[in-house]
């Protein structure tokens, strides 16, 4: 009965774990088995437990059942005092400390367990996890090296390595990490996504792309791989492809404003101008504050001779990003437009004190004097 | 003899048959839609038809006269017209008359509705007018089609060849129109406005390098003479003038009649410096000459006719005289040249002090069709002209050639909208290569031909636009997609324009200096310019690729220089600077600007020979004052040795004048390291100023 209450009691504490841990919710259901199975490996010890340390175990079984979890912790800890090398004690006792997020402390156990127990896995998985929340990526990235070669959560781990190593900027090894894990799941699209995007910042357009299709024949409605399928394409110029993934995007989610705003920039890259400007128009009325949309309105603006409307709109982008040299680059290219050559070029000298390529080159000519 | 330029006239044999039979057609038509002028056709207005009956005759006695007089037809042709507008061969006169007056475009109208009334009324020629009009709209499709159907209906005529070239040229240049057209060139064209412009001809302007004058050509009421041109009913020529007052320009007013005389005078050329100027006069024998005038104390001078290598006893027109007056280059037709007007230039002979024998510019430039309009940029190798050859898109364009290692490149046609079908003529640039001024027939004008400012604008500046991705689906996290932005290279006039004024350092009173400019490389005097008597002004142009050295001396004063050391990379500036010269008396000093160190050492560099010289100069001349030569340096370096550097260039100065045979007891020399500071030492043009050498009076 009592090993029955225990092996209940651990798959609650793991359902626990798994509820409690952030993107814990990812490890599916069968992991709770993995994790009893760990905890009843080391039931063989028990018979070298004391009594007192069994009854200390056991009331914090029940206190972790229902809930409570501080006075759990206390009854773990009086288990562990009886008896420190306890290992379901340990664990039980980690799975309060992630579920009370003290990390650390659920860390020194983990740490404890893992020494006690040659057969653990899904330990190092979850003590890897700790150091992820603790932000102490170094730790987490060793801790879920040691999980992958231990086979704990090989999937998760990689993916979470993956996102701790693009995150650093290392998309050359985030990249191996996704590869690795769509070995296990290949079809996690998200997964897929995420390892376009880091070949995109690699420059490794035609694989973006090709992951992005991938990520989409997975997932037809993961708007953000169209949007970022669509950017691949306008950077290959290949607007037309670009225009019909942003419009494939816009279909899913109407008011996108990254969508929108990457569609304005296909269409004028087009010459469109006029549906470039319809696109940041409504991304303006979807979000007002969006500096970038002002400034790209702008534009279009520009190329459609509409100069006074065009330093409006620069002007509005400006008012929101006092630092935003591009907008000064624009006002300064529609004020010449309308033979304010001083207010040009003095929006070319602060485009230039902004660091904007070719603004000093802008003033040869009308603001030599 | 006018100077603008008279548009080729096409004038074929078989034309003028056609033109016959339509005169004697106008009152019997009858065979068409077109309603002829017949009594009978007008009951009810029999008032009305006399009167258009009798400008019609009016009409054409002026008609008959010639081409020359087409356009004084109009008005009596138009009234006839207002009364019947459908008859066809009044409206072909219409047209006709048109294409000899100013507002050619009009012509086309006047065809198409001849066309309508009567498509037979002059087959043999209706293709080339009908042609001639959509040229002149920028139809260019059209104009194309009607020039080739022209050609091939004149295969089964007796026609010239020179009668095929024609149409084949106008056919050429109609599509060359449509070539230009596709590809614009970035101007703004502005009309001068009102102070500037009339109801009546202004054309031909010429601008001082600064743009701070303008002399042009009018032909307005109360000329010198008060006459009236007989061939177009206009007043005769004269020359006027305008100044730009922060940035307006002055009502025209008449240079007066030291330069006007009764007869026609137009502009012809005017020096950068606006000192010197060309003006054409017709002469009896049926050229044209030039004459030159300089603006003096009391006014611009009585012009005088240039010499005989340049003035002929054919026409010479158009003229430009380069930054350095070294060089004039002049428009003739005289028939030693490659095809009708050509230009030439001549170099000025210092010994002989006249203009040498002058040199056809070449096939490059000149083409088997008329040149005129002659300017040489101050930048001195970039050379404006008109041209009826090359690729022109009709009547006489405007073109540019760049001088490199001492040839002309193939000429450019400098684009549309600057260039239009019609007559483009007498183009010069500013200083800045980014303005220019020409004449012009637009719709927004005030009559006739009006003065246009034309500003440059470069390559079209490309808008930047920004994209933010977010590129992982874990993250709210944007990423900021940078922007590409392809290099612009923005052309700016190759040189330096200086300019300011003259002034004694004490009373601050205009001074008359000579301002030599010297190439410092080579020790040559460029040029000898001197600043005006009345305000002190002056102006000197600098093109790139020299070491200049300027010297500005005058009797009783100590010299000044200034030195412009200018790479071939050098954009366009303008500088204004005030000299202020120091009488020779004790204790006056000045900075000698133009003698040169090698880094780091005392030893004198060759480009100074040409300041040596003059300080040599000066201690001749004034053999009883004695002098300290001072040497001093900015704040780098170690203060002993920046003395010591400094008390060496002084007194390797001191040694050359020795060696030129200066008393040494005349002279003294000293270094004064960096105890002396004249600027700033915190940046780089501070500390420059600061490195130099300086001459005082100190007996």
């Amino acid at each position: 009965m009592q090993r029955f209450l225990a092996i209940v009691s651990f798959l609650l504490v793991s359902g626990s774990l798994l509820s409690q841990v952030d993107s814990v919710k990812q490890i599916k259901a069968d992991t709770l088995i993995r994790i009893a199975a760990d905890t009843l490996s080391s039931d063989l010890q028990e018979g070298g437990l004391s009594v007192e340390a069994l009854s200390y175990y056991n009331s914090g079984l029940d206190f972790f059942q229902t809930n409570q979890l501080d006075s759990a912790e206390y009854y773990f800890s009086m288990a562990l005092a009886e008896e420190d090398s306890f290992p379901k004690a340990l664990i039980n006792r980690a799975a309060v400390h992630i579920q009370l997020a003290e990390h650390r402390d659920a860390i020194a156990d983990l740490e404890l367990y893992t020494a006690l127990v040659d057969t653990a896995t899904n330990a190092y998985f979850f003590k890897a996890r700790s150091y992820d929340y603790l932000g102490e990526t170094d730790s987490a990235l060793t801790a879920y090296s040691q999980a992958i070669s231990r086979k704990a959560f090989v999937e998760d781990a990689h993916l979470r390595r993956a996102e701790i190593l693009r995150k650093k900027g290392l998309y050359k090894e985030a990249v191996e990490d996704f590869s690795k894990a769509l070995l296990e799941n290949s079809q996690n699209a998200k997964a897929l996504h995420d390892m376009a995007s880091c070949r995109k910042i690699l420059g490794e357009k035609e694989m973006a792309a090709e992951d992005y299709r991938e990520a989409i024949r997975v997932n037809p409605k993961l708007t953000s791989a169209y949007i970022n399928l669509g950017s691949v394409y306008r950077n290959m110029d290949k607007n037309a492809e670009a225009l019909a993934e942003f419009n494939q995007a816009l279909r899913l989610e109407e008011n996108n404003i990254l969508a929108l705003n990457n569609r304005g920039n296909t269409h004028y890259a087009l010459g469109n101008y006029l549906e470039s400007e319809r696109d940041f128009r409504r991304v303006i009325e979807l979000d007002p504050n969006y500096a970038f949309a002002h400034n790209n309105l702008a534009g279009a603006l520009i190329k459609q001779e509409r100069f006074d409307e065009a330093i409006e709109s620069a002007s509005n982008a400006i008012e929101l990003d006092p630092t935003y040299g591009f907008a000064f680059l624009n006002r300064g290219i529609a004020r010449e437009m309308v033979r304010d050559i001083p207010g040009a070029c003095s929006d070319w000298e602060t485009a230039e004190e902004l660091g904007i390529t070719n603004a000093d080159v802008y003033q040869n000519g009308p603001c030599n004097y | 003899m006018l100077m603008f330029i008279k548009m080729d006239r096409v004038t074929t044999n078989y034309m003028k048959f056609g033109i016959l039979a339509i005169l004697l057609s106008v009152s019997f038509f009858a065979f068409s839609q077109s309603v002829p002028f017949d009594k009978k056709m007008f009951p009810d207005d029999k008032d009305g038809f006399k009167e258009a009956r009798d400008n019609i005759k009016e009409g054409d006695r002026v008609f008959e006269e010639g081409e020359a007089y087409y356009s004084l037809a109009i008005p009596f042709y138009e009234k006839a017209n207002n009364f019947n507008p459908n008859n066809a061969a009044l409206n072909f006169k219409l047209g006709l008359c048109y294409l000899e007056s100013p507002y050619k475009s009009k012509c086309l109208e006047y065809f198409e509705k001849s066309y309508e009334l009567d498509p037979n009324l002059d087959p043999l020629n209706v293709n080339f007018l009908l042609g001639r009009g959509y040229h002149l709209n920028e139809e260019w499709d059209k104009a194309i089609e009607y020039y080739r159907n022209q050609l091939n209906e004149m295969a089964g005529f007796d026609v010239t060849e020179e009668q095929y070239r024609n149409i084949r040229k106008h056919l050429a240049e109609a599509e060359n129109g449509k070539e230009l057209v596709e590809n614009p060139v970035r101007v703004w064209i502005d009309n001068l406005g009102p102070s500037v412009n009339s109801e009546w001809p202004e054309f031909a302007p010429l601008i001082s390098t600064d743009e701070s004058i303008m002399i042009l050509t009018a032909r307005r009421p109360n000329s010198t003479g008060e006459l009236i041109f007989e061939l177009d009913g206009l007043p005769y020529e004269d020359l006027y003038y305008t100044q730009n007052i922060e940035g307006d320009w002055t009502p025209l007013a008449n240079i007066g009649d030291k330069v006007n005389t009764s007869g026609h005078d137009a502009t012809s050329g005017l020096a950068p410096d606006g000192k010197v100027l060309f003006v054409f006069r017709g002469t009896v024998k049926g050229g044209g000459d030039v004459y030159v005038a300089r603006d003096e104390e009391d006014g611009w001078s009585k012009p005088k006719a240039l010499g005989k290598y340049i003035n002929t006893n054919y026409h010479e027109s158009a003229v430009a005289l380069s930054y350095d007056q070294n060089d004039l280059y002049f428009v003739s037709d005289k028939p030693e040249g490659i095809g009708g007007r050509d230009i030439y230039v001549s170099h000025w002979d210092n010994d002989k002090e006249e203009w040498a024998e002058a040199q056809n510019l070449g096939p490059v430039v000149n083409s088997p069709f008329n040149e005129d309009g002659v300017f040489i940029h101050p930048d001195g190798k970039t050379l404006y002209f008109s041209s009826k050859g090359h690729n022109s898109m009709g009547g006489s364009d405007i073109f540019y050639t760049e001088k490199k290692d001492g040839q002309w490149s193939k000429p450019v046609n400098i684009g549309y909208p600057i260039n239009t079908p019609d007559d483009d003529v007498f183009f010069v640039v500013a200083a800045d290569g980014r303005t220019a001024y020409y004449s012009s027939i637009r719709d927004e004008g005030y009559g006739e031909k009006d003065i246009y400012r034309i500003t440059f604008l470069g390559p079209e500046k490309q808008p930047v636009l920004n994209v933010e991705d977010q590129l992982f689906t874990g993250s709210d996290e944007k990423i900021l997609e940078l922007p590409i932005q392809p290099p612009v290279k923005i052309k700016t006039s190759k040189m330096v324009l200086l300019k300011g004024l003259v002034l004694d350092e004490e009373t601050d009173e205009p001074v008359v200096a000579n301002i030599d400019l010297i190439d410092n490389t080579t020790s040559e005097l460029l040029a000898t310019f001197k600043s005006d008597g009345e305000d002190g002004s002056y102006l000197v142009s600098l093109p790139v690729g020299r070491n200049y050295g300027l010297n500005f001396n005058a009797d009783e004063y100590l010299f000044n220089s200034l030195n412009f050391d200018l790479p071939d990379s050098a954009d366009f500036k303008e500088v204004y600077k005030i000299i202020r010269l120091k009488k020779i008396k004790i204790g006056k000093s000045i900075i000698l600007r133009n003698i040169f160190f090698d880094f780091d050492k005392s030893t004198i560099r060759s480009e100074s020979e040409a300041e040596l010289a003059r300080l040599y100069e000066l201690l001749k001349e004034n053999q009883d004052i004695k002098v300290e030569i001072s040497g001093h340096t900015d704040n780098r370096g170690d203060d002993s040795y920046n003395q010591k550097l400094s008390e060496n260039r002084a007194k390797a100065v001191v040694d050359y004048l020795i060696n030129k045979g200066i008393p040494e007891s005349r002279m003294i020399y000293a270094g004064y390291g960096e105890k002396e500071p004249v600027a700033t030492n915190e940046t780089d043009e501070g500390r420059q100023e600061n490195r130099r050498t300086e001459f005082k009076i100190i007996e």
